[in-house]
């Protein structure tokens, strides 16, 4: 009957190889004991139907001979792979920073793709973690994981969420706001300019980003001013302070690199020291105060990224694995 | 027990968890003697218990992997077919599976003795 061979190669393309023969002999076999059971004549079409049917979805029979059922990670390899994932992440991510920082810091050419690089390695860390997991899978490979005596009394403490203090945010929301009402008249002005007698100095720098600076600096008011109505951390606003402070690293090593080309291009050297040289002169009041802000905007660019990798720490620790809302300032 | 219509999805799946481990206590205590899979279908439907082959047969494998039934192929007859017999072990976990059941039996007829 071809109807039956047909749902037998369905059912087979769904079984584990070393299996599949034997298992179709036996489905083939049973299924015509049935087909004999109930028809008296030749078999049809007709009398197969509802025989199959009974059998069910091919997918679904041949599920059913999978003892632990069909997972890529299995409940029994779930945990181990939530701890390889939790270290493989971390380990990730804190050796990207690293190495943007050292690069920062030693050769004093920070590279922006560095912290890029980041986002390109988890997806890459954590597809290397599921294939090596699912290939255990596979192979029913179980690792025999000592099991702890459990002892209730060494269970952690209540968790308790601290509350998020309001006079932080009231405090960071007249700084922003205070900043903003210096940054746009600056920019009105003409630029982020000093006179230094008749001559006027500027930064050619922070002209070129002050538009994103400034909308930078709205967008960690507006997540302060959210704080401040919510009174908690949320997921959410975990996840909007990272993307403002990823925004202001972004921006912070753009105005850095600036500051150092332009140094660069005025004859001064990487170093805050070699400016002072030149200090007599318009031209060397200048290259000091835009070697004051390159130093200023490297210490917030590691200020940052320090607290930016602690915070994707707690949130990928606190709320993506145990469900809750970790405890932050 | 006999397969019913089931009124919800809940109930359903609430008869299939029942019916999943008297399943194997039914098939084990009807393999003394050999069988094939579809004559113990017929067996089971014989008192009253129906279960589809769907069912049966991976069921059947899972016991012969858990080290409680032994099976062979027998080429004689209208067709090849695969008979399973409960083993030494098979009637070992059979006895305290039946102590078991008798004992939750009891425990259930109590509980439910007052449910309407």
């Amino acid at each position: 009957m071809e109807l039956i061979e047909r749902y037998l190669q369905e059912v087979g393309r769904h079984l584990p190889a070393n299996k599949r023969a034997d298992i179709l002999s036996e489905l083939r076999s049973s299924l015509n004991d049935s087909l004999e059971a109930h028809t008296d004549r030749q078999p049809s079409e007709e009398a197969v139907l509802p025989i199959l049917r009974e059998m069910g979805a091919p997918r679904e029979v041949a599920a059913s001979y999978y003892p632990e059922g069909q997972y890529l990670i299995g409940p029994e390899l779930f945990p181990l792979f939530q701890l390889i994932v939790g270290i493989v992440l971390a380990a990730t991510v804190s050796g990207q920073l690293i190495a943007a920082i050292v690069s920062l810091t030693v050769s004093h050419r920070p590279d922006f793709l560095t912290l890029l690089q980041i986002l390109n390695s988890i997806p890459a860390a954590l597809g290397s973690v599921v294939l090596v997991f699912a290939i255990m899978q596979w192979f029913n490979v179980h690792p025999d994981l000592k099991k702890e005596d459990f002892d209730p009394r060494h269970l952690p403490p209540l968790y308790k969420e601290k509350p998020l203090h309001r006079s932080e945010q009231i405090f960071s929301i007249a700084v922003g706001t205070i900043f903003l009402a210096c940054l746009v008249p600056f920019g009105a002005s003409g630029g982020f300019t000093a006179k230094y007698g008749v001559n006027l100095l500027t930064d050619p720098v922070l002209d070129t980003y002050y538009p994103w600076i400034a909308v930078s600096v709205v967008l960690g008011l507006l997540l302060s001013i959210v704080l401040l109505w919510r009174g908690h951390w949320e997921m959410s606003t975990r996840i909007a302070k990272i993307g403002t402070d990823i925004f202001a690293l972004v921006l912070l090593d753009l105005l850095f690199h600036g500051q150092m080309a332009w140094s660069n291009q005025m004859g001064s050297g990487g170093t805050i020291v070699e400016p002072f040289q030149f200090t007599n002169t318009p031209q060397g009041l200048q290259l000091v105060g835009m070697a004051c802000f390159r130093l200023a905007f490297l210490v917030a660019l590691i200020v940052i990224a320090v607290s930016t990798f602690f915070r994707i720490y707690r949130l990928i620790k606190n709320d993506l694995f145990n469900h809750r809302v970790p405890t932050e300032r | 027990m006999v397969k019913s219509m089931q009124p919800s999805p809940t109930v359903e799946n609430v008869v299939q968890e029942l019916r999943r481990g008297a399943l194997i206590l039914a098939a084990l205590s009807q393999l003394e003697v050999e069988k094939y899979g579809y004559a113990l279908i017929r067996q089971l439907e014989e008192n009253g218990l129906e279960i589809d082959q769907g069912t049966l047969y991976p069921l059947l494998r899972r016991l012969e992997a858990q080290g409680l039934l032994d099976s062979k192929w027998n080429v004689e007859g209208s067709r090849p077919r695969r008979y399973y017999v409960i083993n030494k072990t098979g009637k070992t976990v059979l006895k305290d599976l039946v102590t078991e059941w008798h004992s939750l039996a009891k425990c259930m007829e109590r509980l439910l003795a007052e449910v309407k």
